[in-house]
């Protein structure tokens, strides 16, 4: 379990509290969007395109429209016209325009080609099966590895000092490329929507991460004024980046909504999941690194390629922490894209620095092992409380103190750092650290706080447009608002996720916890000085909030509040840090590996609730070990389909192959990164991760695994590093 | 899903009426299979015939020392049925690693010995698949076929059997008991009830169209005491094995007196081990002797482009299992 030493024993925050929404979701009351009973409701099924490239010659949809129930299928001869971008490949953000069904063309496989509406969900999807759709069919390209790329403008390449020089003057060299897989994000609950049109008015319940910024992109696809679009997502079914922008099939259920002048909802099928709804793409860094014999770094160079679809463009940057991590003097940090026929990458958890991280922290290891270093001492040897790529401090970095606490804590030293040196019957043992770092952003955040007062009792409702992705949100935001209202925190209502509330960031990047809290914080700060105001009392009166209402005269107050980023935070880099510790097992004969135990360490700021603190990051972990052992989406080499095409074959962790998970946060208090200390944790619990476990299967079987996901048949065929004896 | 007729049967001979009966028909185990593949649009049946309620749910004693498993018993309770527990721990311990707890209670053994492969053509009715429909290729053969067959196969159909429970019974011997249309019982030995390929790759196996399986009767218990069952997959549960093996042996004063040994993951049917097998009779149970036996059980293997891994990885599986199976008595 958790452990947390900063709060004071009365404080609301930093409780460990049970979720207020918990008893709502363990009893089915809590209503997901596609749970809504909208009356009048009618239902949509997507038709995919069954080849990757080209055009689409022909579409007979007699059959389907033929069928009972069925009142429309709309396909790009009949669609409503929506804005498309003059860009031959849109970059994609979270209020990106999503046009759907506006031409023949063919990017890749799967891409919505029709959508039949009917009276029931059963017609509906046996409809989809009649449309029948003809091609005139291109060869795909799917392999980027074959085709040359371009730096995207979104990522420019970063340069500080002299790479080559750097790399001239070590004594010790690694240069190694690791191979990351596709990944989809899956969370449990599938993508849905139901979309109503009420006159001009487009109304729906989406699972969305962000409200905001989905009615942004809702209402410019369809070039309508963002006010006519509201969106409700009191629950999300978690997300992980894959909710972050209103994807196609929003616009689909939206224009289906419109044409048969009916509610629609559409639930995005599993299998669909893998081709529309975004996805992590295959990424190749090539990783140069220099240090000299005492274990000073002297040039850090991180190159990656990828793959984007051939019209719209995502870069996962993989390069992230490879600028800032380390102290060292030379350092580049390269993107390149290929655009290929296959669906569009979209932020996955931790874009970027989950994948990126896993090739530092290995190349680092590398590293320690060529200088016979222990890693975690080499880590900390080139460890910097000033970021390089920027020259500002860090607002606070933890990371030797995450690094040495996770060793003892571990039992790091019983590692011998040869490999393939400690067996417990057929397993060969090893152990594995790394560093993870993920930017502590914090966004403009507002909310709007409501209070009564019976009597001496005064109960608060909290709105804000934020999302609960299943985090917590809900729990932490009624923390706050009973601690700084000094209520019990259960007269505190929270009310989320419905875009008429005040503008929140949504939930995404990390920066949810920070700017939502800080946003409660200050408008119940703003509603205290209301009050004190109207009661003539002075700004230093503690009173309680009920004893100055009464002195006021009021029995009800409201009032709108936010916080921003401040000066001081602008001039500081902030970030959390953390440190991952793990031990796996690796079988002799049949290469299956268990991973017996990680332990993170974690310095991120405020721990506003252990509990869901603890939820959080164990979530990034078991996702962490899912990208190092089992997770990957196999692409069809000729078809250019993923023939990993379900849950069954699309392997996520299971309980047994993770025994022992302990979270450790350090007490930190960081009062520039915000008034309240808050540092995400969303993300940072899959940083480093995968590094972690490759480099305990390397202590324990010598075998360098610079290839992602680490299956028993790469165990099998992957040679013992050279030099290495095979005891 | 396509719509379909569904009855619900009320005796094996009501059952295999009805499918002489009826357009298109298909039996309905536990649906775990079934109803997947007719999501997937692989299946099409216009006729579905409830059985799984079916009163064949028994474990009985047969005059040989068997034990006939009723078809209908779901994968659960012929697992822990305190006679199959007993006797035939193989069976147990191989039934036990296959899909989840929720999944084995809804699967009956009928359905299990038919679950149809898990190749990803197979499934996706855009591409070619000669199993799937009949001349259009085999989209596996020169495509992705890292988890395809090694034994076996033909130019038409390189694909696997994904069941776990039937390594388990080709290592320790069993008769398939089948229902005929006609009224008439059938007894097909399980070495001859699956097919390989060959240029019929649509036939999994032997069964007549309306036969339904009622009973699967086990030769009588020899691996007791000496047995594991070894499954290699990507993950720890809930996956397909890359590679399986069953492994029994009978030990009397040092010797192995009899051996029964099937894999997995490498053949269009259980692949008995036939040659290593015998080649165990009347050797010491000890490393050299598992390791000779391995090399005897892959010898004819041939690897596709993706797959050459399974023979080094049977040949570990084989010498691993054997061991793990003396160790129980070690
Ligand atoms: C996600 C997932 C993972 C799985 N993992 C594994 C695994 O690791 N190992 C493993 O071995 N299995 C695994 N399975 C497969 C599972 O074991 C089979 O689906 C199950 O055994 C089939 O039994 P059923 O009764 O549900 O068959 P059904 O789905 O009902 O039927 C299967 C076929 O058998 C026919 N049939 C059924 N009963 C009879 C009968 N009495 N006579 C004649 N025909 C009949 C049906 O017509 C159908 O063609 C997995 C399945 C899933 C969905
Ligand atoms: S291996 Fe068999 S099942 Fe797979 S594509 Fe070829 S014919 Fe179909």
């Amino acid at each position: 379990m958790t452990k947390q030493m900063t709060n004071a024993a009365d404080a609301v925050v930093g409780r460990p509290i049970d979720r207020v929404e918990g008893k709502l979701k363990v009893t089915g009351r809590a209503k997901y969007a596609s749970e809504f009973p909208v009356e009048g409701v009618v239902y949509a099924c997507g038709v995919n395109s069954t080849v990757a490239k080209g055009e689409i010659t022909r579409i007979d949809a007699s059959a389907a429209e033929d069928q009972p129930g069925v009142l429309k299928v709309i396909t790009h001869q009949n669609a409503m016209k929506l804005a498309t971008p003059d860009k031959e490949r849109i970059a994609l953000e979270t209020t990106t325009i999503a046009p759907v069904l506006q031409s023949k063309q063919i990017n890749w496989y799967g891409e919505w080609v029709a959508v039949v509406v009917a009276e029931t969900f059963e017609q509906a999807s046996y409809a989809a099966r009649l449309v029948d759709v003809e091609y005139a069919k291109a060869s795909p390209k799917v392999d980027f590895k074959q085709e040359a790329g371009y730096v995207p403008d979104m990522q420019p390449t970063y340069q500080r000092g002299d790479v080559q020089a750097g790399m001239a003057a070590a004594d010790e060299r690694v240069e190694v490329t690791y191979r990351t897989p596709v990944e989809h994000h899956h969370p449990m609950e599938l993508h849905a929507v139901i979309a109503e049109w009420m006159g001009e008015e487009l109304e729906l319940h989406l699972c969305s991460q962000m409200v905001n910024d989905n009615a942004q992109g809702v209402a410019d696809t369809f070039k309508i004024p963002k006010k006519n679009v509201r969106i409700i997502a009191p629950f999300i079914g978690g997300g992980f980046g894959s909710k972050l922008q209103a994807q196609e099939h929003v616009m689909l259920a939206a224009m289906a909504a419109k044409l048969v002048d009916r509610p629609v909802q559409f639930t995005v099928s599993r299998q669909q999941m893998f081709t529309n709804t975004g996805l992590r793409q295959e990424n190749l860094q090539r990783m140069r690194l220099g240090a000299t014999r005492d274990g000073k770094l002297t040039a850090l160079v991180h190159d990656t390629t990828s793959h984007t679809a051939t019209n719209k463009e995502y870069q996962e940057p993989c390069g992230a922490a490879s600028k800032m991590l380390y102290k060292v003097a030379n350092n580049r940090v390269n993107h390149q894209l290929v655009p290929i026929n296959l669906p569009y990458p979209w932020a996955m958890r931790a874009p970027g620095e989950a994948t990126g991280s896993y090739a530092l922290e290995c190349a680092m290891d590398e590293m320690a092992w060529k200088l016979k270093m222990d890693p975690v001492e080499f880590r900390i040897l080139n460890d910097t409380q000033v970021d390089p790529s920027n020259d500002k401090p860090f607002s606070s970095r933890l990371l030797t103190q995450c690094l040495r606490i996770g060793a003892k804590k571990f039992g790091w030293s019983d590692r011998p750092m040869e490999p393939r040196s400690r067996r417990e019957g057929n397993w060969l043992v090893g152990y594995g650290v790394s560093a993870g770092s993920r930017q502590a952003p914090l966004q403009q955040s507002a909310a709007r706080i409501k209070v009564n007062r019976d009597g001496n009792t005064v109960t608060a409702t909290v709105q804000t447009d934020a999302t609960d992705i299943g985090t917590g949100t809900y729990t932490i935001l009624a923390q706050t608002a009973a601690e700084y209202l000094k209520i019990p925190v259960e007269n505190v209502t929270v009310q989320l996720g419905d875009s008429r509330y005040p503008i929140s960031p949504g939930s995404g990047g990390s920066w949810g916890a920070a700017s939502f809290t800080n946003g409660v914080r200050a408008a119940c700060l703003k509603l205290l000085e209301e009050v004190k105001t109207a009661a003539k009392a002075p700004a230093d009166d503690d009173r309680s909030l009920a004893d100055l209402m009464d002195d006021a005269d009021l029995s009800e107050h409201s009032t709108t509040g936010s916080a921003a980023p401040t000066e001081e935070f602008k001039n500081h880099s902030v970030y959390s840090f953390g440190a991952n510790f793990s031990e796996v097992w690796v079988d002799v004969d049949t290469q299956m590996c268990r991973v017996q135990r990680i332990l993170t360490v974690g310095a991120a700021g405020t721990i506003l609730n252990p509990k869901t603190a603890y939820s959080q990051v164990l979530g990034g972990l078991v996702m962490g070990l899912g990208m190092a052992f089992t997770e990957q989406s196999k692409v069809e080499k000729q078809y250019g389909n993923f023939i990993t095409r379900s849950l069954n074959d699309y392997h996520v962790p299971v309980n047994l192959d993770l025994a022992d998970v302990q979270v450790v946060f350090l007490p930190e208090d960081d009062k520039i990164a915000n008034p309240m200390g808050v540092k995400g944790i969303g993300e940072l619990g899959i940083c480093g991760v995968a590094g972690s476990l490759a480099n305990a299967v390397f202590n324990a079987t010598g075998k360098r695994m610079r290839d992602l996901p680490i299956t028993p048949e790469k165990l099998l065929t992957t040679k013992v590093e050279e030099g290495l004896a095979m005891r | 899903m396509r719509p379909f007729n569904y009855i619900a049967s009320t005796s094996p001979a009501d059952a295999v009426a009805a499918n002489a009966g009826n357009p298109a028909p298909h039996y309905l185990g536990g649906g775990t299979n079934l109803i997947d593949l007719m999501k997937e649009d692989v299946e099409r049946p216009e006729t579905l015939i409830e059985v799984a309620s079916l009163d064949r749910k028994e474990v009985e004693r047969t005059a040989s020392g068997g034990l006939r498993l009723g078809a209908m018993l779901s994968n659960t309770e012929t697992a822990n049925h305190p006679d199959v527990r007993r006797d035939y721990p193989l069976l147990t311990m191989t039934m036990l690693a296959a899909a989840t707890e929720q999944i084995r209670n809804m699967a009956t053994n009928g359905g299990n010995l038919l679950q149809r492969t898990r190749c990803p053509y197979f499934y996706e009715t855009s591409m070619p698949c000669n199993k799937r429909e009949p001349g259009s290729g085999c989209g596996a053969i020169n495509g992705m076929n890292a988890l395809h067959a090694i034994f076996g196969w033909s130019e038409s159909c390189v694909a696997t059997n994904p069941s776990d429970m039937n390594i388990a019974l080709a290592a320790i011997g069993a008769t398939v008991e089948v229902l005929q249309p006609n009224g008439n019982s059938r007894r097909i030995p399980f070495a001859d009830f699956h097919r390989l390929p060959g240029d019929e790759p649509q036939r999994d196996n032997n069964l007549a169209p309306g036969e339904l399986i009622v009973g699967i009767e086990l030769d009588p218990p020899k691996f007791s005491d000496n047995y594991y069952y070894l499954k290699i997959r990507e993950r720890s549960s809930y996956a397909f094995a890359l590679v399986s093996v069953a492994a029994g042996m009978q030990l009397e004063g040092g010797r192995i007196t009899a051996a029964g040994l099937a894999m997995g993951g490498v053949s269009h049917k259980p692949w008995k081990l036939t040659a290593a097998e015998e080649y165990l009779v009347g050797k010491a149970p000890e490393t050299a002797t598992f390791e000779a036996a391995a090399e005897i059980a892959m010898r004819d293997a041939r690897p596709l482009e993706e797959n050459e891994y399974k023979i080094e990885m049977g040949r570990r599986a084989v010498v691993r299992a054997l061991q793990q199976a003396l160790d129980r008595t070690a």
